[in-house]
């Protein structure tokens, strides 16, 4: 996803304004081509994340838009306040790019697994938030934000085949699509759906997944239908449960009275363990040995 | 407007007040920026485009009232004031991003000296001297009082001069009440570093009775006050 990124800027850039891209220092292998093509649209600024936002934000006062990119923990946590007053405040055309999503940087330690970063950005309300699951729903988020500017929020996991690969799907609108047509619903977003969508449990006869690359303050009543069509309705997502998108779908069915078989699969932040273990053995260990078996089971 | 407001941070307007009226002065004859980041000194930023002309007068006696824009850190919903600040160590980068983005401006960010804690503020000097960004200058209200006393005592950082010089910049320092030395300063620009002028000041100028005294960084005065604290700004103008 990080080279569809640099891929998507690049090519923008032929017939467009070209923005400005903005690095804590990492982005080894994947940010040269823009470097190398647009030197004075380019910096490294240092190791100084919270300077970095600002002086984004300083940019995009001039009229321009502006990437600014780090691993999640660095551009959100680290950053947060700048974020918050230089960004979003200023409702300014600055992009927040976070490399690496759930667990992700798994045996890299707690100081870089990114499950509270749906929790934090989404307190800033200005923000838009986009949780891609693919390169293609990527490119989808980065044109938005190139076409439509706006205080914006990408989190990037890592590379997986586009989900088109695996099955068909129907957008249900900008950002949101659904794939399968089965009355089981599960819902989820990210690096983690792909999961879903390569189980061999998933018969499209008999579930569906509705994903969200734009993760939504809230959910609209135009999901009503949706969620009435439903059966049943699973969450899942390798984010802690507060601020999550679960919380946004709980939040939608008790405003709109909709009782109906609910389960809600996230990371329980309190009982988080040391660091250890790759991406996969994190995500077993923190949501359940069979986390995805479970979403097929009654 | 502070007494009305019952607000704070009086002492701090005071000591700015000198050098907002250059900068001001500076950054309209080109079309140049300024980025206050000191911005709990947001009376003195009023007041100062109000005497511009470039908001209404009768808006500062709103100050700090129920639904005003006059709020007590500088609010960039007013006319002259290009961002919100009030969280310290934001102005600089700010300024910063808008020396990169607009070469044709020279962009004068307003910190204060206490502002000089925050690490953002030495991350940014690095980056800036780093950049060559000669469009740039860094003002320090070097009031040398901070929250809980004087900056010396509670984070010392002299020399500072010489910190700022080994950071790659040109460095100036000055009286910050001398009209003409801050002309002087301001002016001084380097083809290839980016300008800080430290600009030695003194919290609560003009009234004996807040002069260095930390405790108008919070006081507001009473109406009994006011009025014989504007009687001796009057009689000393």
């Amino acid at each position: 996803m990080r080279n569809k990124f640099i891929e998507t800027i690049l090519e923008y850039s032929q017939n467009n304004q070209t923005p400005y891209l903005l690095t804590g220092d990492l982005g080894y292998s994947v940010l040269e081509p823009f470097r190398d093509k647009f030197p004075d649209h380019f910096f490294n600024v240092g190791i100084m994340e919270q300077s970095m936002m600002s002086i984004a934000a300083g940019i995009s006062s001039q009229g321009k838009k502006v990437f600014a990119y780090s691993i999640t923990n660095f551009s959100t946590f680290r950053a947060l306040e700048q974020l918050r007053l230089d960004i979003a405040y200023h409702k300014l055309n600055v992009c927040v790019i976070g490399v690496g999503t759930g667990f992700q940087y798994g045996s890299a330690g707690y100081s870089h697994w990114a499950i509270e970063d749906l929790a934090v950005v989404s307190g800033l309300e200005k923000f838009r938030i986009f949780s891609p699951s693919d390169d293609n729903s990527t490119q989808e988020a980065i044109v938005d934000f190139l076409e439509n500017g706006g205080p914006t929020y990408i989190r990037l996991g890592k590379h997986v085949r586009n989900l088109s690969d695996i099955h068909i799907s129907q957008e249900i609108r900008s950002h949101v699509k659904i794939f399968g047509f089965g009355k089981k619903m599960i819902i989820s977003h990210g690096s983690i759906a792909i999961k879903i969508l390569e189980s061999k449990l998933f018969n499209t006869d008999e579930f569906s997944l509705l994903l969200f690359n734009e993760i939504p303050n809230s959910l609209d009543n135009t999901y009503l239908k949706i969620f009435d069509a439903a059966n049943s309705i699973k969450v899942l997502e390798d984010v802690v449960y507060t601020g999550s998108l679960g919380s946004r779908v709980t939040r939608f069915m008790v405003q709109n009275k909709l009782n109906k078989p609910f389960e809600w699969v996230g990371v329980n932040g309190k009982n988080v363990k040391s660091a250890g273990g790759t991406e996969e053995y994190l995500r077993l260990r923190e949501l359940g040995s069979n986390y995805i078996g479970d979403l097929f089971k009654d | 407007m502070v007494s009305n407001a019952n607000s704070s941070h009086i002492g701090s307007c005071l000591s700015v007040a000198d050098l907002l009226s250059v900068v001001h002065l500076l950054v309209q004859k080109n079309n140049n920026e300024l980025i206050f980041s000191k911005g709990h000194a947001a009376a003195a930023m009023y007041a100062s485009l109000a005497y511009m002309k470039k908001i209404p007068e009768e808006s500062l006696n709103t100050f700090g009232s129920n639904g005003t824009e006059f709020i007590g850190h500088v609010n960039h919903a007013i006319e002259g004031i290009s961002f919100s600040t009030g969280s310290l160590g934001h102005g600089l980068p700010l300024g910063i991003g808008v020396a990169i983005a607009s070469k044709s401006k020279h962009v004068y960010v307003v910190v204060s000296d206490g502002e000089l804690n925050e690490g953002t503020t030495w991350e940014s000097l690095a980056i800036a001297s780093h950049l060559r960004l000669s469009n740039l200058t860094l003002i320090i209200d070097a009031n040398g009082i901070q929250s809980f006393g004087a900056t010396k005592e509670i984070l010392n950082l002299d020399p500072l001069l010489d910190k700022f010089h080994d950071f790659g910049w040109n460095c100036v320092d000055t009286d910050g009440h001398s009209i003409s030395l801050l002309f002087q300063a301001l002016e001084e620009k380097s083809g290839i570093k980016p300008t800080v002028v430290i600009a030695r000041t003194i919290k609560g100028k003009g009234i004996k009775e807040m002069e260095g005294k930390l405790e108008w960084h919070y006081k507001s005065p009473d109406k009994e006050k006011l009025k014989i604290f504007i009687e001796e700004i009057g009689s000393n103008a």
